[in-house]
């Protein structure tokens, strides 16, 4: 009852005009840096937090909040119509959108992702409402062992999404984790294989990586195929909208990815990353077909764009209830608190209880608003396809170099962008998935600091690591994933090579 | 005595000519650490606050890593015209510069044109351990030495020198854990993976309030205005407070009239309400200093920590 009484005095603030607008302009500018690729929420919010000085308190994180959890229905756009993520969580969603884009389903892919989002963004909510302070508690019990079995156990189930072969996968992995120690050692804070390079020492960042991966590659490949006049010519108004079966399809994954979201995100790390690779690899492994995935399978779509929504509201549950920001993101909105001299933490329901509940509320009506944004937007979006290839190309190249720039102001990411776009150009012509080398890198310094400070922990002692319960209990399991995949994959491959064999004997010739 | 202070700020207004002088161009503000932080929330509230007086723009740009270290020589290395300038915590300004080898190394390769806010870090525990302040604690280190662990934001970090301090002076044998920041570390310090963890000040008030948490000690001279039950180490008999500060840095030749103008401007944000409100709501103190009093400000605490990062083994080769 007190929580039903709390939600109407939110929305009795959050309806209040200011406050509306405040929710209108976070989720109208959230979607917007969610469609630029490169732009992402954490610039979004940084330009925006000198405003904030001026507002109320509610007013201040309801256009915050706006702007972090709307990004996540913008940034499948490009990622679905040009194969260019427009921010890191929607990488996953570029598989199969793109894919149906090409069918002649744009629309629909769209139309998914923003009816996912709006669900497990409803879901999010109702999870900080309902088991926000609960599970906040819980995850308190996981410390540097358990992150480290976690993170390890998430390399190895994560690396099974892959196309390549087990070699190959492995390669990558090993790749993606060297890449990740360059820059700053996490833990004694001197630099390392920066090679004299100063700028070097900043690291390699996940997202212009992910961009020349993705983005800058996709362009090249699209000059090589020669400039098609447009891709699509025509959209009729019918292909805008899901059919049925395809509603029916996304239903389930929808769901699971807002409880997979929703629970990645109480975890330190991207959780809008994390939480879409995990989804997409779930909606594979459960599924009956699962060979449709990479062709355009629209559970691809609606799982990873469910879960990173669902996750901007996990990672939202230790802020709200400790006071803990794991993420810039959740950081700017702390802030955004503090400065109005409101202290998340276990008292914040009642010490500031029109803040907590009106931006509980207006995050139900900033989700209803950018469902009623997002999906009349559809028709305008799908029109970008009939821009003519060459322009649509160049414009793409332009926001990926200005987004890789304005991440941390820097160069050297502009650099990283175009040689991994080099890079993953040359993976595509070698048929190889640059997918385990992104995980590596978003999981390789997790794993490093939390090994290191377990290992701080218990004075080096590796022994330590397994006898905690939970962490050796998910160390051993990820240790038989490893066993199970290395024998499967053994057993496919001999079955492979028996099949040739046998083909091979019935045409000589071959 | 009123005399002669008004004779010393007579000449004084001399002395700081009337050539302060405003920079040619749209201003940059150089924040080294991301988005969010105390830093860049300082960074943006002054730039704010001085807009009006640098018609051409202003604004802060992050340029985050290496434990501030990139955006430091971004400052360093710039044209000395007025157009760059950061705002600086301690550690990036002197400790960075020992552990690794970067393009600046004292506070003689940089201009300190202002300081700005200092503040000083506390130690807590747990809300339901079972040492009720910090000399329990410290008998029970001694007790079963090797056994308790120490959390820190992470090594080389002001906490980490001042757990260092602490564990010489008090000669005490304890489990260091570093984590990155306040975020990781409290939640291992309320999951009970570390007995301790230094603090910054403000990012415990909630979770004190709420008895989750029990700030112990300061690592302060003198007690904090927020925390006035709280005892300094210094009362319990061990002189240990590392202070950090944000300094306005700019490249070393930037010309005096430029840096009085900044001074100047700057000056008044630090006297203004609404930034003193700020810096309370974070419990942290405006603490002015000149150009002067903040350089030698910096080569005293240089010269310290020279000392402490020799006896961890961190300065660079």
């Amino acid at each position: 009852m007190e929580m039903i009484d709390g939600l109407m005095h939110g929305f009795g603030v959050a309806l209040t005009p200011p406050n509306l607008l405040a929710c209108l302009i976070g989720v109208t500018l959230g979607s917007l840096v969610g469609v630029l690729p490169g732009i992402g929420p954490n610039a979004g919010m940084a330009l925006l937090i000198p405003l904030t000085f001026g507002m109320s308190a509610e007013a201040a994180i309801i256009m915050l909040a706006g702007i972090y959890y709307g990004s996540m229905y913008g940034g499948s756009t490009t990622a679905i119509l040009l194969n260019v993520p427009g921010e890191a969580g929607s990488v996953m969603t570029a598989i199969d959108g793109f894919q149906m884009a090409k069918k002649g389903r744009p629309g629909p892919a769209l139309a998914i992702a923003a009816i996912g989002s709006f669900i497990a963004g409803t879901f999010g909510i109702l999870g900080i409402m309902l088991v926000g302070p609960w599970l906040a508690e819980f995850a308190l019990r996981f410390g540097p062992p358990e992150f480290f079995a976690l993170a390890i156990a998430g390399l190895i189930f994560l690396c099974g999404l892959s196309t390549n072969s087990f070699r190959i996968a492995i390669t990558m992995v090993a790749l993606g984790l060297g890449i990740s120690t360059i820059g700053i050692d996490p833990v004694t804070g001197t630099q390392r294989f920066t090679l004299g390079f100063t700028h070097l020492a900043q690291g390699i960042d996940l997202v212009p990586v992910i961009m020349g991966l993705y983005g800058i590659a996709e362009v090249l490949s699209m000059m090589e195929e020669g400039i098609q006049k447009a891709r699509i010519t025509k959209v009729r108004p019918r292909d805008l909208v899901p059919s049925w079966l395809e509603a029916r399809m996304s239903a389930l994954p929808i769901l699971r990815g807002s409880v997979i979201g929703f629970i990645v995100g109480l975890i330190p790390g991207p959780a809008t990353v994390m939480s879409s690779f995990m989804s997409y690899r779930v909606e594979k492994k459960l599924s009956r077909t699962p060979e449709r995935f990479g062709q355009g399978a629209i559970e691809g779509v609606a799982g990873p764009e469910s879960a990173n929504n669902s996750a901007t509201a996990g990672s939202m549950v230790p802020m709200f209830s400790l006071g803990i920001a794991f993420s810039p993101a959740t950081a700017m909105l702390l802030a955004a608190l503090v400065i109005h001299g409101v202290q998340p933490g276990p008292l914040f329901m009642v010490s500031a209880p029109q803040v907590f509940w009106g931006v509980i509320a207006s995050m139900y009506l900033g989700n209803f608003l950018l469902l009623l944004l997002n999906l009349p937007l559809v028709h305008i979006f799908v029109s970008i396809l009939k821009l003519p290839q060459h322009v649509l190309a160049a414009l793409v190249v332009l926001f990926c170099l200005v987004g890789a720039y304005t991440l941390n102001n820097s160069l050297l990411d502009v650099w990283i962008m175009v040689v991994m776009g080099g890079a993953g150009y040359l993976l595509r012509k070698l048929h190889i998935d640059p997918a385990p080398l992104v995980i590596a890198l978003v999981l390789g310094p997790i794993i490093e600091k939390a090994l290191r400070q377990s290992l701080f922990m218990a004075n080096g002692d590796w022994s330590y690591l397994l006898l905690r319960p939970v962490s050796g209990m998910v160390v051993l399991a990820a240790l038989a994933l490893f066993a199970l995949n290395l024998v499967v994959g053994m057993r496919r491959r001999a079955k492979i090579a028996q099949f040739i064999r046998n083909e091979s004997q019935q045409q000589p010739t071959g | 005595m009123t005399k002669i202070l008004a004779a010393a700020l007579i000449a004084l207004s001399f002395a700081s000519p009337a050539l302060s002088q405003a920079p040619n161009g749209p201003v940059s503000v150089i924040n080294p650490f991301t988005v969010g932080g105390l830093t860049d929330l300082t960074a943006r509230f002054i730039v704010e606050k001085i807009k009006p007086q640098f018609p051409a723009g202003i604004a802060v740009i992050n340029r985050p890593g290496a434990g501030g270290s990139i955006g430091v020589t971004e400052i360093v290395q710039a044209k000395p015209d007025g157009t760059v300038i950061g705002l600086t915590p301690t550690a990036s300004l002197i400790d960075q510069p020992q552990m690794n080898n970067l393009p600046y190394k004292t506070p003689d390769d940089y201009a300190s044109i202002i300081n700005t806010i200092t503040y000083y870090q506390f130690l807590a525990v747990r809300g339901d351990a079972p040492w009720k302040d910090a000399k329990a604690l410290l008998d029970q280190v001694k007790a079963e030495p090797g056994k308790l662990r120490f959390g820190s934001s992470g090594i080389g970090t002001a906490s980490h020198l001042n757990l260092a301090q602490l564990t010489t002076v008090a000669d005490l044998d304890v489990v260091h854990v570093p984590f990155s920041g306040w975020a990781e570390g409290s939640a291992a310090l309320l999951g009970g993976h570390v007995d301790t963890l230094i603090i910054n000040p403000g990012e415990g008030r909630q979770l004190a309030d709420a008895g989750r948490i029990r700030i112990i000690a300061a690592f302060q001279p003198e007690r904090s205005a927020f925390y006035p039950e709280v005892p300094t180490f210094k009362e319990l008999g061990y002189d240990v407070a590392v202070s950090l500060s944000f300094v306005i840095t700019a490249p070393k030749d930037t010309p005096e009239g430029t840096k009085t103008f900044f001074h100047d401007a700057i000056k008044t944000v630090l006297e203004d309400q609404a930034f003193l409100d700020f810096v309370k709501s974070r419990e942290v103190q405006v603490n002015y200093l000149s150009g002067e009093d903040a350089k030698a400000m910096l080569w005293k605490e240089y010269k310290e920590h020279t000392v402490l990062l020799d006896r961890l083994g961190l300065s660079a080769k």
